[in-house]
């Protein structure tokens, strides 16, 4: 099992998208540090969960897991939910160009499930205001 | 004509029997499932006090019936048994699982939360420990010399309802129905 092949499916992506924003926003990712406390500037945290793995009802290969994605996008509270939801857009537009890959011989296949979501949340406490997106994925490592 | 009306009457006897039986045997199945779905939901989440482990419930769609209350390990006295009406059988949804713990929403990782140190140490061993991010989630504890602790992942919710965890504990709990035939 090559979970950091699975990963860097969906984690490249994003990075590449959300950097190409103007201005570019930070995408933090499992085990990197992310904004400092009381931050109040906008970012994103990706959390890339495995839940089975070699569930061999999936496909004939042994390399296969599925798991969760969620996507938090933060930005300034106050003013509105128009930044949070281009954020948002950006990761429902990459989670949505995931499943146009088809299944070759060679490298990762992943395919992305329904996308629950945006749920937007802020309270007293958080500096930020908070954009939430969920899926399931599945992924088969090929070589 | 009175031969055919009594093997009418028989074939009609037979059906309400078998259709009975089949209806007990799917409240056995729904049941099993719930409950280990629910004993599922208690072994992945968070447990510091135990209460919003042993807060999870199961109502019956369409009444107000909710199982016997209890925490965890959770049986089959606390899912509520279904109607064996053909009205109950044709819904889509026959039960609700839900936690009445008053931060359930903090606790699966849904909205950030303030957290004080309850003076006592989690009965689950710790998963993580250090700082808890600026996200202000539950989970999100970055290691570090911090001492905010969590005693399940980040996004363990999202990750036992899609991550294949979910239907295990469905298929375990249709099995075990077959098996025992409680209901």
């Amino acid at each position: 099992m090559n979970y950091q092949k699975i990963r860097a499916q969906v984690e490249n992506p994003l990075l590449t998208a959300f950097g190409a924003l103007s201005p570019a926003v930070p995408v933090f990712f499992d085990n990197i540090t992310a904004a400092p406390l009381n931050s109040t500037t906008e970012y994103v945290r990706v959390n890339v969960t495995f839940g089975l793995t070699n569930d061999p009802t999936l496909t004939s290969s042994i390399d296969n897991a599925r798991g969760a994605i969620v996507i938090r996008c933060f930005s300034k509270k106050g003013e509105g939910p128009a930044r949070n939801q281009t954020l948002i857009t950006t990761a429902v537009d990459v989670l949505e160009t995931l499943n146009d890959s088809t299944k070759g011989t060679t490298g990762t296949y992943f395919k992305v499930g329904s996308i629950d979501g945006p749920s937007f949340s802020s309270n007293e406490d958080a500096p930020l205001f908070m954009g939430t997106i969920e899926t399931s994925y599945v992924a088969t490592v090929l070589s | 004509m009175a031969k055919s009306l009594d093997v009418k009457n028989f074939r009609k006897q037979i059906t309400k029997e078998l259709d009975k039986k089949m209806r007990v045997k799917l409240n056995a199945i729904t049941r099993s499932a719930a409950k280990e779905v629910m004993n599922g939901l208690a072994e992945a989440g968070p447990v510091w006090s135990g209460e919003f482990r042993d807060s999870w419930k199961a109502t019956l769609l369409g009444s107000n019936a909710i199982g016997a209350t209890g925490g965890y390990p959770y049986s089959l006295k606390n899912i509520p048994k279904i109607p064996l009406t053909v009205k109950q059988l044709k819904r889509t949804y026959q039960i609700q699982i839900f936690n009445t713990a008053p931060h359930a929403l903090i606790a699966m990782d849904k909205e950030p939360g303030n957290f004080v140190y309850p003076g006592f140490e989690p009965l689950k061993p710790i998963h993580a420990r250090g700082i808890r991010n600026v996200t202000g989630l539950r989970g999100d504890i970055e290691a570090g010399t911090g001492n905010n602790r969590s005693t399940a992942p980040l996004d363990w919710y999202e990750n036992y309802k899609k991550g294949g965890q979910f239907k295990r504990r469905v298929n375990k709990g249709v099995a075990l129905a077959r098996i025992l035939g409680k209901g």
